[in-house]
């Protein structure tokens, strides 16, 4: 199944630079610069803060479980909610903040309203792991991320949840996910460190080749 | 390299490296559409014209020759009084326009008096805006705060091609948009 890696089982490779993850506050600074300007009058700010921000809102909705139509129209009614509201924003330094947590709320609001949330949605997901690829397919996990998809696919689903949930935005606001995940606020921080080690447990169980 | 065969605290990812890496799995397999950027800015761009203004339309031009239209072009009759109502949302504007006796204004450009009535009597400003070609530079806004029965007035406008624009307070309708009447004749 797993290609051979110089690497050791507990160990991931080295993602490419994603734009939430990576570098958090280098794409906080930008989005808020591009705000700034926008609120002068520069209309061009605008569409830099939306290309520079909607794939990280993709990932803070669909982290919630909504399906992909869902999340799309979430992301654009979080984008409304900003346009319509940009005066509320007092901090522009704050606003990629204020945007994810937008967002997720709405997507939060959305799953209830509609039942559209699945804890977790692994039967989509699954569909795209490289067992089943095609030579044609252009999502094509690496050994290090097959491996890793099926370590979190073990772990308990609230950790799968959770931890999907801060890898889409790092250092979100726990106050606006505890009443979701039902965890108090101060339990998210422990909750998120041991889910870390059990994937880091999982990691090493499933060794790879020696 | 490791020897690959102990989960070595050393070798473990740090909780940071962990989550980039899951973030970065999931940029994979469920990155954002295509268009997704694209889809937002054009529903903003959709969401702009709402939000610009709800228009008034004519609606009466009681004992006056109208024009209508987009030109709106309404004059007074030979008494000097014109009224208009224009209505439109949920709002509905009425207009007295009246000609300044020569007396109170003598030589010069025709000068009006404006009379106006708005309904439901909320909390808001109402703006007398020139709408002539250029934008009218150099004529200011006009404004006025409508009492508790929403009558409100512009006691000396030089005439021309003006709109009236309504823009309720916030508390009364929130993110409400303005309202504007169609262009019409001073």
């Amino acid at each position: 199944m797993h290609g051979t890696t110089g690497d050791s089982p507990g160990s991931v490779s080295r993602p490419a630079p994603g734009p939430a993850a990576s570098d958090p506050g280098a794409l906080w600074d930008d989005a808020a610069e591009a705000f700034r300007r926008w609120r002068e009058g520069e209309q061009q700010a605008l569409d830099e803060l939306v290309r520079l921000m909607s794939p990280v809102l993709w990932h803070v909705v669909r982290a919630t479980g909504l399906d992909q139509e869902a999340a799309e129209d979430v992301v654009q009614t979080a984008w409304l909610t900003l346009v319509r509201s940009a005066a509320s924003v007092q901090d522009p330094q704050a606003v990629g903040r204020w945007l994810c947590t937008t967002a997720r709320r709405e997507a939060w609001r959305h799953g209830r309203a509609s039942g559209r949330v699945h804890t977790t949605d692994v039967e989509v997901l699954d569909s795209r792991l490289p067992r089943q690829q095609s030579p044609e397919d252009d999502v094509v996990l690496g050994d290090e991320q097959a491996r890793l998809w099926q370590a979190l696919s073990r772990l308990p689903e609230r950790c799968q949840q959770l931890l999907r949930i801060v890898a889409a935005e790092a250092r979100p606001d726990y106050g606006s996910i505890s009443a979701h995940l039902q965890m108090p606020v101060g339990s998210i921080g422990p909750t998120r460190g041991r889910c870390l080690d059990k994937l880091r447990t999982e990691l090493v169980n499933s060794g790879g080749p020696r | 390299m490791s020897n690959g065969t102990s989960n070595r605290a050393d070798d473990a990812p740090t909780d940071e490296q962990l989550l980039e890496a899951v973030h970065h799995l999931f940029t994979v397999i469920d990155p954002p559409p295509a268009d997704l950027a694209d889809g937002v800015l054009a529903r903003i761009g959709v969401e702009d014209l709402e939000l610009e203004y709800e228009l008034l339309s004519l609606v009466d031009d009681s004992g006056v020759t109208a024009v209508r239209g987009s030109t709106g072009a309404t004059r007074p009759d030979t008494d000097g009084s014109v009224t208009l109502e224009f209505a439109g949302g949920s709002y509905r504007v009425l207009l007295r326009i009246d000609s300044i006796a020569p007396a109170e204004a003598p030589a010069g450009p025709e000068r009006r008096r404006v009379d106006g009535w708005v309904v439901p009597a909320v909390p808001m400003r109402v703006s007398l805006v020139a709408d002539d070609g250029d934008r009218a530079v150099g004529v200011p806004d006009l404004t006025s705060i409508p009492d508790e029965n929403g009558r409100f007035e512009f006691t000396d406008v030089e005439g021309g091609r003006f709109r009236v624009w309504l823009h309720p307070e916030p508390a009364t309708d929130a993110g409400l948009h303005p309202f504007a009447t169609l262009p019409f004749l001073i």
